[in-house]
């Protein structure tokens, strides 16, 4: 391709947007991979980053398509922006689309307000740090965010006797919560933030040690959307199940092979609504609770990470 | 030349249907409506560049594609205008109908012929057109352009572990 390119009519040539390559315009039967760069680039936008990344080794001018900022915009959610705004470190310069892409889909964490928290032990203000956490999925472009456990209000959290706080391996954080024992089981978490309009589930992650006892009562777990409370549920740590009996009939006596690795326990769905018109984003504010005061037994061996929102 | 004064004189220019020729590459010469041709934003950027001041009775430009290629162009940037003016925000279902009738005209097309469309709309810059086409060619692109390489390791597949 190439060739001197024709002026049409009186204009002049930089005033014209296309390639070099498509004015010597052969255009019966060209074929897809003879397009220009910038055709390529436009299709490119409607694949998924895997489909991307695979059609980029076709040949130079698709690599080049697809490392434009045209196809790597039309990934970014809407509000990368304030996204970008609010991350830690986001504020360095970017060369490319990609390059934001490539850093939204790591781990980002996002700077916190500070939150208050009422605590058992007494009725003063704590003022803590909001650690939470936002990444794109690589192969589907979509947002999933996360807080992490030293965000979330562990009654007797700060007393050692009760709750330790170290990093466990597979943790996605600093540090987890790990339950030593304690007979009042409550843990409560909030989240307010921006999501793109969908639907999305909430779970807790966690992990349980193979010394674990304790948890033969169910544990309840409740969770609101926009100060609705949409789900409340008890549900047996160990296997997942939902209860509706009082105790766990396989008991807590029996041993057996506890699995140590890290879980998720779901707790519900919420949708997102779109709040501006045509944003495509949402607000929703979330609170959810892991509960078991009601046997009054004490318990052990449970590792708290967090909470996970995750598209459905 | 102010922005607000171009679209004035745009405004007036489109009452008095002002007539664009085109002169393809097979030298023929199609007569298209002015707010028709200016659906595609190169010929717009053309006229704005001729000026008011060297504003001939009849405009003529030449436009490097096959008569046929044209010739579809034109006929979605006149689709393009009625739509506009003749619906609104709520299309009525038998309109609906009518867009869901003209795109399809589009999906009937071989792979190759969607490729010179394309290619087409963007050079005379019609978005909407090369948005739609763009669309239609990422669902039909051959799968070997996508499975005879060898998948780049770590890169598009891998997913925030849990």
């Amino acid at each position: 391709m190439g060739g001197v390119m024709k002026p049409m009519g009186n204009c002049a040539e930089s005033e014209l947007k296309f390639d070099n390559a498509a004015c010597d315009l052969q255009l019966s039967g060209i074929g897809f991979e003879e397009l220009p760069e910038s055709c390529i680039a436009h299709v490119l936008c409607f694949l998924s980053p895997r489909d991307i990344a695979i059609s980029a080794c076709t040949n130079r001018t698709f690599r080049g398509a697809s490392l434009s900022d045209v196809v790597w915009q039309a990934k970014l959610p809407r509000d990368y922006t304030e996204v970008l705004a609010k991350a830690k470190d986001g504020a360095r310069a970017f060369d490319t689309k990609k390059q934001i892409f490539d850093y939204l889909c790591s781990n980002v964490p996002l700077r916190g307000h500070e939150v208050e928290f009422l605590t058992q032990t007494n009725v003063e203000m704590q003022n803590r740090l909001n650690f939470d956490f936002y990444w794109l999925s690589r192969s589907r472009a979509v947002v999933y965010r996360s807080q992490g456990a030293e965000a979330l209000d562990v009654v007797w959290g700060s007393d050692r006797r009760y709750w330790h706080w170290r990093n466990r391996r597979g943790s996605s954080y600093d540090k987890s919560a790990y339950l030593k024992q304690v007979c009042w089981l409550h843990v409560k978490g909030s989240m307010e933030c921006s999501l793109p309009v969908g639907r999305y589930t909430l779970s807790w992650r966690f992990a349980l040690e193979q010394s674990v006892w304790g948890f033969a009562l169910p544990i309840e777990l409740a969770m609101s959307v926009n100060d609705h409370e949409t789900v409340h549920k008890l549900v047996f740590l160990k296997n997942g199940q939902s209860s509706s009996e009082a105790e766990d009939p396989s008991g807590d006596e029996y041993v057996e092979e506890v699995d140590t690795a890290w879980k998720k326990l779901y707790v519900g769905d919420f949708s997102v609504e779109e709040g501006e018109k045509d944003s495509g984003l949402g607000r929703v504010k979330l609170q959810y609770s892991l509960v078991e005061t009601r046997g009054g037994n004490w318990k052990s061996g449970l590792w708290l990470d967090g909470v996970v929102i995750m598209p459905k | 030349m102010g922005e607000l004064q171009f679209q004035s004189q745009y405004r007036a220019r489109v009452k008095e249907h002002k007539p664009i020729i085109l002169k393809t590459r097979d030298h023929d010469l199609l007569e298209v409506d002015e707010d028709v041709a200016y659906e595609c934003l190169t010929i717009q950027a053309m006229s704005k560049q001729l000026g008011p001041k060297n504003d001939p009775p009849v405009r003529v430009f030449m436009v490097p594609l096959s008569t046929k290629l044209l010739k579809s162009i034109i006929d979605y940037c006149k689709f393009q205008v009625e739509w506009r003016e003749f619906v609104h925000d709520n299309p009525s279902e038998s309109q609906k109908a009518k867009l869901k009738a003209w795109d399809a005209q589009y999906e009937k097309l071989d792979f190759n012929s969607i490729c010179d469309l394309l290619l087409a709309a963007s050079y005379m810059d019609v978005p909407a057109m090369t948005k739609m086409l763009s669309k239609l060619a990422s669902t039909r692109m051959p799968r070997g352009a996508k499975e005879n390489r060898k998948d780049p390791k770590g890169d598009g597949s891998s997913t925030q572990s849990s």
